[in-house]
């Protein structure tokens, strides 16, 4: 039905609006047709050519006017209204290229902001993940009492996986760097071991070559890797010449049986992938043991999220009879994965969403009040054209369109705007956002901009456009009208206006500050240690090469032995964990005479291997007792140095000194007992968080309970740390040219790393805020300078009449501070209800902290003051004479 | 603005509709033929009768095509579409419905 009126209806609009000529000529020759076709009649029956026509003319009642009425019937004449008011529009923006140029540039800011948050969180909590029915793909994790939520041991995975009907199938991921060689300098690769089931569960194909098939996920399979698209394209050019050659990663030669598609990557971008089984096969035998594995199940048709966890809850509390000794409280979590993956940013960006929304609405503010001064300007080309019989919704049509017009080039503008942002955005951003890839402009930002500049235009426009159209029509157009027009009312509007963006710029001001003096009290936090003046690098070992406990030992004992040997160093050491990373394991132990009575009992600290001169080199302050020595060996009695919070949790009122404990949460003969011989102050893990109970190793005896492969190396330096790395890298070539050196830094950049994320909100929002303030203090500062000009002849009077300098000074800025009060008061109110949002990002400051409440206020009606102290003054200027001659 | 009588601009559609189901002609001849066919009278004025011809085709109810006419010239030709045919199809069975229940309140009144 609709398809056949098109067919016919179609050409005829698209012919009235790009063939108007050709319409109208064909509508004349109509119409001509007919009058000579009558007149024709007319003389056949007898009558004067002449008089013939004048009768078929009359008859027709005026050509024009007929053609007038045919052409109203062609249902585009809005659409030819709108292309007039566009050009009009556009005439009248050229017109004022001033007004016209502020106000584009502040939408473009505005809208830019917006289009480039709006981009991130498009990508990051929009966008489904790349993956076959990504809504079904679920984590599962389990959950102790000591941990609310941790990666699944292996023994439980399986049992998981080969229990649940709420899943397809549940599939495994273990990430772990790899060194790649032979391929170049060693390079450290993050590689993923991934069960044969992940890639089918995800509904991922091979690019070239194939995943992994079962047979070659098992121990004992054959050793292959997938390469990932970037790594591929990066080290081997593309090339599948690569399939089927062999790479060496940690010492042992894998077969590339496939490459992946690009964009491809599950929780983090991985370089390549391996068989799980294999790697799995390694784990020992224990439910208590979590290697980091992540289970992925597909949830089956029709079954839901609720339905999964309820079984997979069941399923935990029979692992949990089964296995009383190591599932004690156990349960286990299932979460959707993007869910998952964005629910520690999703916050943060709603925040920032919201932040630069508020900008952009103070941004229309702005724009409305410049469109308020400019309606007296406009007044008369309003009357004249109302007067001629343009109605007063035309009219408002009209305005509107002039201020959709402006903000749809701010958008253009503003989305090349946040094109150029989005780099540094995301450099800023970091790790602070997942990496999910693809965060650019695309259509749905596109779309967002547009509608965002549509809402805009129409926000900004309505009220002038409705004030405008309102013109009373005799008055304007008489010249007596000069100084008195707007009245009253147009006032309220452009108060209310000044008064909400006041408002609305100490909500961001508020929200800006809590967050800065909350980063601010994150950076005074104590470390536990002296920061300054550390270099630190990372060395993981090859198990491969160095198998014997004696071979890694050897080399870590000669690493730091060179470190502290080069001659900018001062003292070196090294640790498995550093501290504040955020993480770094935690392990069960007991203590000699006091064994659990029952699994709830156990026991848990953080555990700490370290070389001698550790502690030292990070200037730790040793409490009581000893360090850990070079002469803390496999050979010597067993020792521990404990933290100041561990001696007081587990020893309180008496001495660690001397104590004995063991590593494992029951006693057992085959592990040696250890003494505490010294006490230590606390170092923190995490700045916003309190310092935990740590346990610290001597190296060599904890390799003997754990093997250790890898070493954080850190070295204190005379000079700027970062001038010491060429030394550090020749020392490390010099005894292993094999040996990878990775993630060389100061410890200042290991602490800054830590606290990015805050970094990266509160810099943002600080930035939008300080755009909220100039903005807010531009429309005030406007308001009062066009209010000055327009009473000019008021104060003249005033003045003629004795009013002094002072009086006027007074009386304008009176006159701006009252509508600041009031919008500080509202923004005050305002910024209470809002700053509970905000409670979760502060670090020792409440979300309704009396002294950023105050400051703000303070500072913002300070600088308030000078924004209405300007025009003021030169309204002490006016010139009574001048003024009063005007009138 | 010569309008018809208020009766007829409600069924002029419907009119003009009927007139051209029966041939494609120009407008000319449907002036004629509207005087003729109502017996004169129906005072359609050539005035109205171009801008209603014209309403029918952007509603996609007739269609036009210019031909060479009889005479010689060109003239613009209208006829029934698929859709005019349908739309006058509802607009005679409303006009039925209408008119017989008109009469018969009129008859009502007489009785």
């Amino acid at each position: 039905m609709h398809a056949e009126r098109y067919r016919y209806t179609l050409p005829l609009r698209l012919r009235s609006l790009f063939q108007r000529r050709r319409a109208d000529n064909d509508l004349d020759d109509e119409l001509h047709d007919h009058i000579d076709r009558k007149t024709e009649e007319y003389v056949t029956s007898g009558m004067g050519q002449e008089e013939a026509r004048r009768q078929a003319l009359m008859e027709i009642g005026g050509i024009e006017r007929r053609k007038e009425e045919c052409r109203d019937t062609r249902r585009v004449t809005w659409l030819q209204d709108l292309a007039q008011d566009l050009r009009y529009g556009l005439r009248m923006l050229r017109k004022a290229p001033g007004f016209t140029t502020v106000a584009i540039l502040t939408l473009a800011l505005g809208i830019g902001a917006n289009s480039a948050i709006f981009s991130v969180v498009n990508a990051v909590l929009l966008r489904p993940l790349a993956f076959r029915d990504s809504a079904k793909l679920c984590f599962v994790w389990e959950s102790l009492p000591s941990f609310p939520q941790l990666n699944p041991s292996y023994q439980n995975y399986v049992d998981f996986r080969d229990q649940t009907k709420s899943f397809e199938d549940i599939a495994a991921l273990h990430r772990q760097q790899m060194t790649m060689i032979g391929h170049g300098d060693p390079e450290r690769l993050d590689a993923g071991f991934a069960t044969a089931t992940l890639f089918p569960l995800l509904g991922v194909n091979a690019l070239e070559g194939h995943t992994f098939t079962t047979d070659e996920d098992r121990f004992g399979g054959p050793a292959v890797v997938l390469l990932s698209y970037g790594f591929w394209q990066r080290n081997f050019g593309g090339s599948r010449s690569i399939l089927g050659k062999n790479i060496v990663l940690d010492d042992q030669s894998y077969t590339v049986t496939g490459i992946l598609p690009p964009g491809f990557q599950i929780v983090a971008p991985a370089d390549v992938f391996v068989p799980f089984a294999p790697w799995a096969h390694g784990l020992p035998d224990d439910r208590n043991w979590h290697p980091g594995i992540i289970a992925i199940g597909r949830l089956r048709q029709g079954v839901t999220l609720q339905q999964a966890r309820a079984e997979m809850h069941t399923i935990a509390a029979r692992l949990v009879k089964q296995y009383p000794m190591f599932d004690t409280g156990m349960d286990a979590i299932v979460s959707g994965v993007q869910d998952a993956l964005v629910k520690n940013v999703r916050p943060a960006l709603l925040v920032l969403l919201g932040a630069v929304a508020l900008v952009l609405l103070i941004a229309c503010g702005n724009i409305a009040n410049l469109l308020l001064a400019r309606a007296t300007s406009r007044n008369k080309e309003i009357a004249v054209r109302v007067a001629l019989g343009a109605g007063r919704w035309r009219m408002v049509r009209q305005l509107l369109t002039e201020s959709v017009l402006l903000a749809l080039v701010g958008a253009a503008f503003g989305l090349l705007l946040a094109r150029l942002l989005m780099t540094p955005l995301l450099d800023l951003a970091g790790q602070s956002i997942p990496p999910v890839g693809g965060i650019g402009l695309d259509g749905k930002v596109l779309g967002f901009t547009l509608v965002v500049a549509l809402l805009v235009g129409v926000l900004f426009g309505l009220a002038p456009a409705l004030q405008m159209a309102k013109v009373d029509i005799r008055p304007a157009l008489s010249d007596a009208s000069r100084g008195t027009t707007g009245g009253a009312h147009r006032h309220r509007v452009r108060n209310v206006l000044v008064v909400t963006e006041v408002a609305l710029a100490i909500v961001l001001l508020i929200g800006a500050g809590l967050l800065m003096r909350s980063f601010s009290r994150l950076q005074d936090v104590q470390p536990g240690f002296e920061p300054s003046h550390l270099l630190v690098a990372d060395l993981p070992l090859s198990p491969k090469v160095y198998e014997q406990p004696a071979q890694r030992m050897e080399f870590f004992d000669s690493l730091v032995q060179r470190a502290r040997s080069l001659p900018g160093v001062q003292s070196a050491g090294g640790a498995l964990v550093l501290p504040v990373t955020g993480n770094g394991s935690a392990i069960h132990f007991n203590i000699q005479g006091r064994p659990p009575k029952t699994p709830h009992d156990y026991i848990l600290v953080g555990y700490r291997p370290v070389t001698a001169g550790y502690l030292e080199t990070l200037h730790v302050p040793l409490l009581q007792g000893r360090l850990i020595t070079n002469s803390d060996t496999e050979h010597s009695p067993y020792v521990a140095v404990v933290n100041e919070s561990m001696a007081k949790e587990y020893f309180p009122g008496q001495s660690a000194l001397g104590k004995r404990i063991q590593v494992g949460a029951v006693p057992d003969n085959r592990i040696p007992w250890m003494e505490i011989v010294g006490i230590i102050g606390d170092m923190k893990q995490s700045l916003a968080s309190e310092a935990q109970s740590e346990m610290y190793l001597p190296y060599r005896q904890a390799d003997s309970l754990i093997p250790i492969f890898s070493m954080s190396l850190v070295m204190r330096t005379a000079r700027e740390p970062l001038t010491e790395v060429s030394a550090l890298r020749s020392a490390v070539r010099d005894l292993s040219s094999n040996q990878p050196l990775v993630k060389i830094r100061t410890m200042e950049d290991n602490i800054a790393t830590s606290v990015s994320d805050s970094h990266f909100r509160t810099l943002l929002l600080g930035i939008f805020a300080g755009s909220a303030l100039l903005l807010a203090l531009i429309g005030l500062y406007g308001l009062i300078a066009y209010s000055v000009a327009q009473r000019s002849s008021e104060i003249g009077v005033r003045m003629a009449l004795g009013a002094q300098p002072n009086d006027i000074l007074k009386m304008v800025v009176g006159q701006g501070l009252k509508l600041v009060l009031i919008g500080v008061a509202a923004g005050l109110a305002g910024a209470f209800v809002l700053s509970r949002l905000l409670t979760q990002f502060l670090y020792g400051v409440a979300p309704s902290d009396p002294a950023t409440f105050v400051g703000v206020a303070l500072i913002l009606t300070a600088v308030a003051a000078v924004a209405c102290w300007i025009p003021a003054q030169r309204a002490t200027r006016v010139d009574p004479i001048i003024a009063l001659r005007y009138e | 603005m010569s309008k018809p009588s208020d009766l007829v601009q409600g069924t002029l559609d419907m009119l003009l509709l009927k007139i051209l189901a029966l041939e494609p002609m120009n407008g000319f001849a449907v002036s004629q033929r509207l005087k003729q066919v109502s017996r004169e009278v129906l005072q359609v004025s050539d005035g109205s009768l171009y801008p209603a011809l014209h309403k029918l085709e952007q509603e996609g109810w007739i269609t036009a095509e210019w031909k060479t006419s009889d005479f010689g010239r060109r003239a613009k030709y209208y006829s029934l579409t698929r859709l005019g045919r349908r739309q006058l199809e509802r607009e005679a069975n409303n006009w039925d419905r209408l008119s017989s229940a008109i009469s018969r309140v009129i008859k009502l009144k007489e009785a």
